[in-house]
């Protein structure tokens, strides 16, 4: 902290207050809060300002009568969120694909930068780089045209299956298949460019250590689970609540372009239920309710995960 | 040595970022109506005015591939060189229509007209529109301003009733399409060189449907005798009563003696659902309708798998006929009608479509400042000569009048030089081919139906009952209509999804009273035909 750069005023033994330190402290260090001065503006104009228009989520919000203008109606919203009939399925389906989508493909990146870790030959080791997180730059609906068309009744996919045994039928019409599509895509897409944070944190870790071990006799493998790993745990952390404060979020964009009314048992979910809302009659104020409500719950995990953290790792977020 | 950068450079770019902050502030336009009603009578074009008025509209898709905006084509220059008026137009981005109408609407920033669903597009309905100071109640403007659409009015008594609201109010400057002989152009199509080939009789009922659809698949290879691209919209022919029809309902709410009625909650839709799970089952509806996109469909026809799917005649016939042509000099598409259960009944639902075309309209909103300006240019689209121009384009270059008065279109746009499709060419001119403040002239799809087949549609899928079970332009309350809307997501999530596995064979009918018309009761559903039922109602006392 800059406090032990400053020599402090009045002599040694005087006790400044805190406003007097601080204003010292950006005096010192003019050009950097004036560098992060743009982004403060941005986050408080955007973010914050703005969320004083979460109390539409209290109100009928009626569009020609403005925010204020709007009646309250206290927490009907909620209750007609929590009350209706498929609320517990989309609530369900959320958590499933969420988790599932965090248990496959949060793994999946380390995983990938592991195994690129121990590769020697640099030509090859670059040559999978490039392939692997290629994918990451394809728009979503080319990739969701193109998850429709492979897992068609005639898709390659669902052929290369059916030597295994799948049948030969359409796979996005099956609600039982949605998941697995869904997860395995996202991994297909994501795990190159995911694996990029993990590689940088890999070339923190100190190589003596992997000299040390090596002459006191630890393989590959136990170099893996005792340098390597614990290495890049505090990296492994914070992408994870960072990755939990998300979770709520099930991309609405991919589920609407991959399921259909024969899969909405399983592929549903809230983002997606309030899309066919709010498609009928704009119900600004019940979307807003559902935002809010997952924000809430998205706050909910964060601070979960990072106190866990903390407990367990010494590290966390804050 | 590495050169530091100075303080000062440093400083200037913070400067500079902040300022793009700056960039996304507008005034705030003090805007307010002035209202001194004309002194009626007939308005005599071009009006004298130097005034510029602001137009949103969502920009065609016709017009879009060929004109950034409405106001570089020519149909905007004619029709702003014969009205006097200079309009600035304001366009959506493309398929953004709703989303930035509602942001636009709820920010209070207006443009003076705007042309858009106001039917059932604004939540709450037109009332809540006007009463919320969104748009203005045009009664005034259109006695004072709009004689010529006033004359429209009284002499069609039930378009007149059609785009007022229930509280008398006119909203809009509507878009018309009063003819009923154009009001259905979607139905069913088949091949008629296959019909023809294997000796069989154009296909009337359900069973006929079936032979048919079974000696395709067999005799002539056809993999997916029926088909359609679900991908947009799962139910479309459905909706418009393509073969449901035959059972007495439809795939949503319609009228029956004056009482409202939804279709699935009705005995004949568990009839439909076996016959159309026993036709699944056979292969005679392609497994995939639910996720084909229109290119696999365009596909499946060209290929020979599809022998029979419901069509567009202007943009489907017209693409199809000449390309299968290609292939075999004798290919053709016919229009069929939908299917009825028992021989020498007539069908009772198509998809015909109400005069008040979609609920689109122009409204005049609370920004406009000089609301009679804007009457009387929207009042030009239902003048004689306006409605030459908003139906055909520009006299002498997109069409000539023929000595029996007959808007003849030239080759400019029938067989354009520059290779545009008719479509294209024709919305350059004028309005002819989409919806606006105009009634649209049968003389039109006269000429934008160039094939026979394209012709004949319109009578063949016409000739039902569908008038009686049309369901006029009704509006809920503004209370009603967000209850209704949290009735109906559940209501469609549930049948839709029943519907779509009880096809597909995912789903037994056994226990249809248990697992279906009791769990729609238990959606409300009741209350939702009650709703509509008393908007039903309120129209016919307007």
């Amino acid at each position: 902290m800059n406090e032990n750069v400053l020599p402090a005023a009045g002599g040694p033994g005087v006790r400044e207050s805190y406003g007097k330190r601080l204003i010292r402290c950006i005096l010192a260090n003019k050009s950097l809060y004036v560098m992060i001065l743009p982004v403060l503006v941005y986050y408080i104009l955007f973010c914050y300002k703005p969320m004083y228009g979460v109390i539409i989520a209290f109100k009928n919000f009626i569009p020609g009568r403005g925010i204020l203008g709007s009646p309250w109606i206290g927490l009907q919203n909620f209750t007609d969120l929590f009350t209706g009939p498929y609320f517990s399925r989309i609530l369900g389906n959320t958590m499933v694909i969420s988790l599932s989508t965090i248990l496959f493909g949060f793994p999946a990146p380390i995983i990938l930068a592991l195994l690129l870790n121990e590769i020697q030959n640099g030509v090859f080791k670059k040559t999978v780089q490039t392939i692997t997180y290629m994918p990451h730059f394809i728009s979503l609906v080319v990739v969701c045209g193109m998850i429709l068309e492979f897992t068609r009744d005639s898709g390659f996919i669902t052929h290369v299956l059916h030597v295994f045994g799948f049948p030969l039928k359409t796979m996005m019409n099956d609600p039982k298949l949605f998941v697995p599509v869904y997860v395995i895509s996202d991994i297909w897409q994501t795990v190159g460019w995911g694996s990029i944070i993990y590689l940088a944190a890999l070339t923190g870790i100190d190589p003596q250590l992997y000299e040390a071990a090596e002459i006191d006799g630890a393989g590959r493998w136990k170099q893996m689970c005792h340098i390597t790993l614990p290495g890049i745990m505090p990296t492994i952390l914070i992408m994870l609540i960072l990755r939990m404060g998300g979770i709520m979020n099930v991309g609405f964009e991919k589920i609407i372009l991959l399921y259909n009314p024969a899969t909405y048992p399983t592929a549903d979910v809230i983002s997606s239920y309030v899309y066919r809302m709010g498609l009928q009659n704009f119900q600004m104020s019940y979307a807003t309710a559902v935002g809010l409500f997952n924000s809430v719950i998205n706050f909910g995990f964060l601070i979960v995960s990072n106190w866990m953290s903390r407990k367990f790792n010494d590290s966390g977020l804050w | 040595m590495k050169k530091r950068y100075g303080r000062i450079p440093a400083l200037c770019l913070a400067c500079c970022m902040l300022a793009t902050l700056a960039a996304g502030c507008q005034a705030k336009t003090n805007t307010s109506a002035s209202g001194t009603s004309g002194a009626g009578g007939a308005v005599t074009y071009p009006l004298s005015s130097d005034k510029a008025l602001t137009y949103w509209v969502n920009l065609n898709g016709n017009v879009s591939p060929n004109y950034k905006s409405l106001g570089d084509t020519p149909y905007a220059k004619e029709l702003e060189k014969e009205t006097g008026v200079k309009i600035e137009y304001k366009h959506p981005a493309s398929g953004q229509a709703t989303t930035e109408f509602n942001l636009m609407v709820s920010s209070g920033t207006l443009p003076d007209m705007i042309e858009y669903n106001w039917w059932n597009g604004f939540p709450g309905g037109p009332d809540a529109a006007i009463n919320n100071n969104i748009i203005l109640k045009l009664n005034k403007y259109i006695t004072a301003d709009a004689p010529d659409l006033a004359k429209l009015l009284k002499s069609k008594s039930s378009v007149d009733k059609q785009i007022k609201s229930d509280s008398g109010n006119y909203y809009v400057f509507p878009s018309l399409t009063t003819d009923p002989t154009m009001s259905t152009t979607y139905g069913l199509a088949i091949r008629g060189d296959w019909l023809k080939e294997l000796g069989l009789s154009t296909p009337e009922t359900i069973d006929d449907w079936h032979t048919v659809l079974t000696q395709f698949k067999t005799k002539k290879g056809a993999s997916l005798p029926f088909t359609y691209d679900g991908a947009s919209s799962t139910f479309r022919p459905f909706e418009s009563g393509l073969f449901i029809g035959a059972f007495g309902v439809t795939k949503g709410f319609y009228l029956e003696n004056g009482k409202v009625k939804f279709g699935p909650g009705e005995a004949g839709y568990k009839e439909w659902l076996t016959t159309m799970a026993q036709w699944y089952k056979e292969g005679l509806i392609d497994n995939n309708f639910a996720t084909n996109d229109s290119k696999a469909k365009d596909a499946d026809v060209l290929n020979g798998k599809t022998g029979a799917l419901p069509v567009y005649p202007g943009s489907d016939l017209g693409k199809y006929i000449p390309a299968l042509q290609k292939q075999s000099a004798d290919a053709t598409l016919v229009p069929v009608q939908s299917p009825v259960l028992k021989k020498g009944e007539k069908a009772q639902f198509s998809a015909l479509v109400n005069s008040f075309n979609g609920g689109n309209g122009v409204a005049i909103t609370t920004s406009c400042k000089d609301p009679d300006l804007a009457a009387k240019f929207l009042n030009y689209g239902y003048s004689a000569k306006g409605s030459l121009l908003y139906n055909f384009g520009v006299p002498g270059v997109s069409y000539n009048l023929s000595a029996s008065n007959y808007p003849q279109m030239t080759d400019e746009v029938l067989k354009n030089p520059k290779g545009l499709s008719i479509g294209q060419a024709w919305a350059s001119y004028a309005r002819g081919v989409y919806v606006g403040p105009y009634d649209q002239s049968k003389d039109y799809i006269d000429q934008y139906y160039v094939l026979q087949q394209q012709k004949d549609a319109l009578s063949v899928w016409s000739n039902t009952d569908m008038a009686k079970h049309l369901l006029p332009p009704i509006t809920p309350t503004s209370d009603e209509s967000s209850q209704l809307a949290k009735y109906m997501t559940d209501i469609n999530t549930f049948v839709n999804e029943y519907t779509l596995q009880a096809i597909m064979g995912v789903q037994s009918l056994s226990d249809y009273d248990k697992t279906f018309t009791a769990k729609l009761k238990s959606l409300n559903v009741d209350k939702a035909i009650a709703i509509d039922q008393a908007a039903y109602d309120r129209y016919n006392k307007r």
